[in-house]
């Protein structure tokens, strides 16, 4: 069965993956900022970052299929140009599918008008390999309905105060329990953690 | 001088309580382990997993003074006069409230009304060598936002509590403030304790 993690490339202490203006300042440097290069399966943009946080990334996303992702960061990315980030294909949330995309039709990536439909399409195509489910508005609703197994966290120590909130913006409904880190990772600026979820707090069962 | 750090029990999100002010799961670490140890004030005894324990006695031994601001305060009706942890408190407030003071005369607290800068000050004075302890909230950020920390210590608790919670620093007046990397990282049982060092911003000088 497919493994749904979510996860950002960075978040700061105080649970923020980007300013307000989706700018991300110091966040990405433990990126660039060591002597290893690497790239995550599928990708293509090269890492170079201490042994520890490569052999850290490469293991936890080893067998990733599939990303989920939301408009905005793919409006951002232009789609990546139609290369996925990260895994074979990229299935993107929106309401409104763009009708102007040049690689539409070309590049493997499926337009989908919801975030459960847009879980289980992933799940499916990954067999049982991995998922890779954004943080934020996304990644955060998949969390309250109780559909992401395992929260990748990578801790970069910087206090934002506020911008795109981790965890999407919203209460729960009750406090949502995650296992004692399964991974504890210290990288250079950043300091990776790795959670389970458990799915019943999520969704009150 | 002491070292002045913000100290809090956060929860993954980034909340130290709940928006009535009480702390849900954030203190059940506190009471989940086989090591027993009395507060030393003598009126709780905690529970602690045997790597928590460690770091626990270590901070503990380290402190001199704990900061906080009024809400805390009145939320814990200033723990009868005297804080579990037996340490000199700070209390940064407008007004400094006399009647408690009256009912408590020889507590060691300490009612600063002239602002954050001067709390820290009189907190540094107090605790000599010892470590000054900001808890989490509007007083840390405030002491973050004036360059008053010299670090950030955080016990993580792997639960999301969800927005409209109380955040250790909530939003920030200046631009982001970097931290180093941590030099405490101790895994606990529902509690990983990681204490980082607050890089100087080229304006503020030594403190």
């Amino acid at each position: 069965m497919a493994k749904v993690i979510m996860g950002a490339a960075a978040v700061s202490l105080d649970g923020f993956m980007a300013d307000d203006h989706d700018g991300v300042g110091p966040m990405f440097d433990w990126l660039g900022n060591g002597d290893v290069d690497w790239t995550v399966e599928g990708g293509t943009d090269l890492c170079h970052t201490t042994r520890a946080s490569a052999d850290f990334m490469r293991s936890q996303y080893a067998g990733v299929a599939a990303g989920v992702i939301g408009r905005r960061v793919f409006d951002l990315t232009n789609g990546w140009n139609g290369q996925p980030a990260a895994g074979e294909h990229v299935f993107v949330i929106t309401h409104e599918p763009p009708t102007d995309w040049e690689h539409a039709g070309t590049a493997p990536f499926t337009f989908v008008d919801g975030v459960e439909k847009a879980v289980a399409a992933a799940r499916e195509f990954a067999g049982d390999r991995i998922v890779d489910l954004s943080a934020g508005q996304i990644g955060g609703q998949a969390l309250r309905l109780g559909l992401v197994d395992e929260i990748v966290v990578n801790v970069v120590p910087v206090v934002f105060g506020t911008g795109r909130p981790f965890f999407g913006i919203g209460p729960v409904d009750a406090p949502i329990r995650l296992g004692n880190p399964s991974r504890v990772v210290q990288g250079d600026r950043v300091t990776h953690l790795v959670y389970e979820v458990d799915k019943a707090s999520a969704t009150g069962a | 001088m002491g070292t002045v750090q913000a100290q809090a029990i956060m929860s993954l999100d980034g909340y130290v309580a709940k928006q009535d002010n009480t702390i849900g799961r954030l203190f059940d670490w506190l009471q989940n382990g086989e090591v027993a140890i009395p507060s030393p004030a003598g009126d709780l005894t905690v529970h602690l997993n045997p790597a928590s324990t460690e770091h626990w006695r270590r901070w503990v031994a380290s402190l001199g003074v704990l900061v906080c601001g009024r809400t805390l305060f009145d939320v814990t009706g200033g723990w009868q006069g005297r804080h579990s942890l037996d340490v000199p408190v700070v209390v940064v407030t407008h007004h400094v409230p006399s009647d408690w003071v009256d009912a408590h005369p020889d507590a060691p607290f300490h009612f600063v009304t002239g602002g954050v800068p001067a709390a820290i000050a009189r907190a540094q004075e107090i605790a000599g060598d010892r470590v000054v302890s900001v808890t989490g909230g509007t007083i840390a950020r405030q002491c973050l936002e004036l360059g008053l920390l010299d670090e950030v210590a955080v016990d993580l608790v792997p639960v999301v509590m969800g927005a409209g919670n109380r955040p250790f620093f909530g939003d920030l007046s200046s631009q982001d403030i970097l931290l180093g990397n941590p030099t405490t990282c101790v895994q606990g049982d529902r509690v990983t304790h990681l204490v980082f060092p607050v890089q100087r911003r080229l304006d503020t000088g030594d403190a």
